[in-house]
């Protein structure tokens, strides 16, 4: 469209967005990166340490406790939500009755505030008071009943279910919309050429979808690395530390250890690891669809 | 015959999974008849009498309808700016021609970083930005609400404009359009299923944001909804209570919002729907 | 063409700058200046750290009405409240651009990262003009001295020990504690008590490892007053044969079976409802939940400072009547005689006799102690606490966690409860609050 293409235009219609995005967003990340290279406490005086802080991050064992939990999230979470979601999407786009109703049911566990998905999942999983373990040991499968959390290895699994849990009724919903998007006259002919329902999937839908999929991923990625208060409210990070994740784990150091520069450092890297595992995602799927 | 039994599959399919995923809401229903002592001392139990005393307590405790008020005061003026802004610069994003697509690439990328950020290390920053600003009190959130949303609006925004077939843009042309007409009688109908979502989620990331609203508000007359629960959890005490039954009096908008605006994400579609 | 599309900038600058500036109008208000209530009263703003202190600081809270009704129209007193974490990162955040309320309360172990940036008031000149005031701390306030003298006074005094249920003591056919009660005897208790199908002793660590009040105790009588200097100058470590000692007794009672089994996923409050129920047996923590122990267990409620310990060297008859994390003033107050001595006239009567009644009414130790003001006979658990206080042991100058920086508090959280669950061993647990050391200097 060149002739509507100009210049002026495109800034006009671009300026308000960069500019607010530069000022609240962009400038608050160099703030921090600098503080990273810093020993600060949050009051007073902040003093240049170079790169002490990334020296200290890469020895510091909790650190890659983290860092394992935080991939080990990120891997179950990536696949299920992508798979299930899609799949739930597909269901609930069909003409059934009471649709609309569920849809709002599965979206509920998205507004649910942090702290009562705490709540809620810790009497789920609770070793001792959960209803999973005591349901366990009703039917006489004790040899089952696990430490869901709060023990030393399977904390990052189960927030990772919870995470799932949470986030199912968001994705569902991008999904719907994507479906939506496809025009009904294309589905309508792929019908009457009389292909399969799996075939209408994998040879129409999943192709016009490619957008959604990848909006799912970027969000799916980037949110797993941003996930907080779920840890916060089921285990707090503990026991010492080991169901941290870099989010939990950084923001422990700003707040709880008044270690900004440190809690910086962390939060950068953190940043970092997200962007890059998107980059690798687009570069990965771009290459796929030449 | 066989279609009537897929259906029947979909709908055991579709109640089931509904309750799976809603089992724990519900159960947090059932909490809020709960004593705080019952709560916490046998949580599987069903409530022993069904009284109101945690609504009534949290109806007594909180100022409802300041909280929705300033909330809903914050949610508008941020959505409309963010909605009409990155509207437009998706706009440019997804449909306008570059000399140079590198450089097309280069600002979505930069557009799109935002979503990898995990808000609280912004939190000090954005506080000195507001305070350099002279932003206090509630409009000291709009502008980060409005930064936030930037990111995840580009990202859905310019993927579906990008899927609107091209012919459109020549078609409007050749009838006399110009960019406005284009952008607002054309696209923007089109695109009502993504605006829909997008509202969505912009509307409930800020009926629940924390971290910001803790942090720039310090009047009690402006705190929004989201500040609700910490009035029940003193350093020593908690009423579990108390929090669940504010948390429900504060989703129960949420989900008729969502019920209504998911109702248009169909509708829209029926309305505009894209013929190639 | 290019003037074309500078204009263009240009005027969405504009445009951008405009709305700023209109949204600015509309927030109004100036400075920090002092201001005055309608009746014009000068305003004196109190940084607190719950949400809602009429319920979770009630004591400060009703100090505070009766301050505000006695001086009407002339000092108003204000909350500015949040919940902890949330003031704790307001805090600094205002003492960053100079808008800090008069006075605030502050976390224990950031005191030090306020006094050295300079925000805090030296209340050395307070104290020398109220001679009574002083009198009455008794020597409370040496805690929050340093070399930019007298930065904050103890919000109340915290009296920190095990308190436990009598009825399940006597169902179990144990004894009750008493003050020579030793660590060996204390471990054979909670086997007996274990024995009975209750938890011995309550704790729970999910947001809330600062939850450890009962280990302090165990710190100061492994000399930790003793030796807290070497070790934050470099000249000791933590891990010593004293402290080595008092985290094998804490893993002791870890083998012993002492803790819920659920105590990594329980909080401090879920905790807390265990003894309130009488389904632990004894409970850590200090005079504020007081209140709560006389509604749910009466008079059957006991009060013990802990076990002594008998293969250290250090003195054993230490209790833990300590000051609570300060409160402190801004510098700022100095810059108006009017403001000043509104808040000098606040602390002096938070620090009188009225303020200590009040705050005993409310099962709350005061900072002061006043001649007669005590707690009447029906508040057990305060009873319970004066009683085990009238052996007239010494108590340290401050809490053992709260003498260290924030950086290091986290670790020793850290290191207590990892031995408590299991996940470190005692030198393990040392090595690490030395390395938290070794990075925050």
């Amino acid at each position: 469209m060149h002739w509507l293409s100009k210049k002026r235009y495109k800034i006009g219609l671009m300026i308000p967005t960069l500019l607010i995005y530069s000022i609240f967003i962009m400038l608050p990340i160099v703030v921090a990166a600098r503080y990273s290279f810093t020993k600060y406490s949050g009051i007073g005086q902040a003093k240049f340490i170079g790169l002490k802080n990334y020296v200290r991050l890469f020895q510091d064992e909790i650190f890659w406790i983290s860092f394992k939990n935080t991939m080990v999230m990120f891997v179950l979470a990536f696949v299920l939500l992508i798979s299930l979601s899609f799949l739930i999407a597909l269901l609930l786009n069909k003409r059934l009755k009471a649709v609309d109703f569920s849809k709002a049911l599965i979206f509920s566990p998205a507004i649910i505030a942090p702290i009562i998905v705490g709540i809620i999942w810790v009497y789920i999983l609770d070793p001792n008071i959960g209803i999973i373990n005591n349901v366990l040991d009703a039917i006489g499968a004790e040899g089952l009943k696990q430490k869901w959390i709060g023990g030393d290895t399977l904390s990052p699994y189960s927030i990772a279910i919870i995470y799932f849990w949470q986030q199912l009724g968001y994705l569902v919903t991008i999904f719907i919309a994507g479906l939506k998007m496809i025009p009904g006259d294309v589905l309508e002919a792929v019908k009457i050429d009389g292909a399969s329902a799996v075939q209408e999937v994998r040879y129409v839908i999943i192709p016009m979808m490619r957008t959604t999929m990848s909006t799912v991923a970027v969000l799916i990625i980037t949110g797993v690395f941003k996930i907080f208060e779920i840890v916060q409210q089921t285990t707090g990070g503990g026991p010492n530390h080991l169901s941290e994740t870099l989010v939990t784990y950084s923001y422990s150091m700003t707040f709880s250890s008044s270690d900004y520069g440190y809690g910086m450092s962390l939060a950068m890297v953190t940043f970092l690891l997200s962007l890059l595992i998107t980059a690798i995602y687009s570069t990965v799927t771009k290459e796929r669809e030449r | 015959m066989v279609s009537k039994r897929k259906k029947t599959v979909q709908y055991i399919l579709m109640v089931f999974i509904t309750f799976m995923v809603v089992f724990p809401f519900l159960w947090m229903l059932v909490l809020s008849f709960k004593t705080n002592s019952e709560i916490l001392s046998s949580p599987l139990s069903l409530p022993k009498t069904f009284n109101f005393d945690n609504y009534r307590h949290a109806m007594e405790t909180l100022n409802f309808p300041r909280l929705y008020g300033n909330t809903i005061f914050v949610c508008v003026i941020s959505l409309v700016a963010e909605l009409v802004i990155t509207f437009c610069s998706s706009f440019v994003l997804a449909r306008m021609e570059f000399k140079n697509e590198r450089m097309r690439k280069i600002l979505y990328g930069f557009l799109i970083m935002g979503l990898s950020i995990s808000p609280f290390i912004l939190l000090f920053p954005v506080y000195k930005i507001n305070v350099f600003f002279g932003f206090r009190g509630k409009i000291a959130l709009i502008f980060p609400y409005i930064a936030t949303s930037i990111s995840f609006n580009t990202l859905l925004l310019v993927g579906y404009l990008k899927a609107l077939p091209v012919e459109i843009d020549e078609a409007a042309v050749i009838d006399g359009c110009n960019i406005w007409d284009l952008m607002v009688r054309i696209i923007l109908p089109m695109t009502k299923p993504v605006i829909a979502t997008v509202v969505i989620f912009n509307v409930l990331y800020i009926w629940n944001e924390f971290p910001f609203a803790s942090v720039m508000l310090r009047d009690v007359s402006d705190y929004t909804l989201s500040m609700g629960a910490s009035f029940f959890k003193g350093t020593y005490t908690v009423d579990y209570g108390g929090i669940v039954a504010s948390s429900v009096m504060i989703i129960i908008p949420e989900l008729i919002f969502y019920g209504i605006f998911q109702k248009n994400i169909v509708e829209g579609m029926t309305a505009g729907a894209v013929k190639g | 063409m290019k003037n074309k599309n500078f204009k263009r900038l240009l005027s969405a600058v504009t445009i951008g700058m405009m709305t700023l500036g209109l949204l600015t109008g509309c927030s109004g208000g100036g400075a920090e200046e002092v201001k005055t209530d309608e009746s014009g009263a000068i305003v004196i703003k109190f940084g607190i750290h719950v949400a809602n202190p009429a319920e979770q600081e009630s004591v400060t809270y009703n100090i505070v009405e009766a301050f505000n009704q006695a001086n009407e129209g002339k000092y108003k007193v204000e909350f500015e409240a949040a919940d902890t974490e949330t003031h704790s990162k307001n805090m600094k955040l205002k003492a960053e651009d100079g808008t800090l309320p008069q006075i605030f309360w502050i976390e224990g172990s950031e005191t030090s990262e306020y006094s050295e940036a300079g925000v805090l008031l030296d209340l050395t000149e307070f104290l020398d003009e109220n001679a009574d005031v002083k009198a009455a701390l008794g020597g409370m306030e040496a805690a929050f001295k340093d070399d930019n003298g007298q930065f904050g006074l103890p919000y109340q005094c915290n009296v920190q020990g095990i308190f436990y249920n009598k009825e399940l003591f006597d169902k179990a056919e144990v004894a009750y504690p008493t003050d020579e009660t030793t660590y060996e005897e204390f471990i054979e208790m909670i086997g007996k008590l274990k024995e009975s199908g209750i938890t011995p002793l309550a704790i729970g660590s999910k947001n809330s490892a600062f939850a450890m009040w009962e280990f302090n105790e165990f710190l100061a009588r492994y000399g930790w007053a003793d030796n807290i200097e070497n070790i934050l100058n470099g000249s000791d470590k933590f891990n010593n044969k004293e402290l080595t000692a008092c985290f094998e007794k804490l893993q002791g009672m870890k083998d012993a079976g002492a803790f819920p089994e659920n105590m990594a996923t329980i909080e401090y409050f879920d905790a807390k409802q265990l003894f309130n129920e009488g389904h632990a047996a004894m409970f850590g923590t200090g005079q504020w939940d007081c209140g709560e122990f006389d509604e749910n267990i009466g008079d059957k409620i006991g009060f013990w400072w802990g076990p002594r310990f008998t293969d250290t060297q250090s003195n054993q008859e230490i209790v833990m009547k300590v000051p609570s994390a300060p409160i402190g003033v801004s510098a700022a107050v100095a810059d108006d005689e009017n403001l000043k001595e509104g808040v000098y006239e606040f602390l002096k009567f938070y620090y009188g006799e009225e303020a200590a009644m009040i705050s005993y009414k409310g099962s709350i130790f005061p900072a002061t102690s006043y001649e007669g003001v005590t707690a009447s006979g029906t508040q057990y658990s305060m009873n319970a606490m004066i009683e085990a206080l009238a052996n007239g042991w010494g108590s340290p100058e401050a809490a053992p966690d709260l003498t260290v920086s924030s950086a290091v508090q986290e670790a020793l959280y850290d290191g207590i409860f990892g031995v408590l669950q299991g996940t470190y061993q005692p030198t393990e647990a040392l090595d690490k609050i030395d390395a938290a050391l070794a990075n925050s200097q």
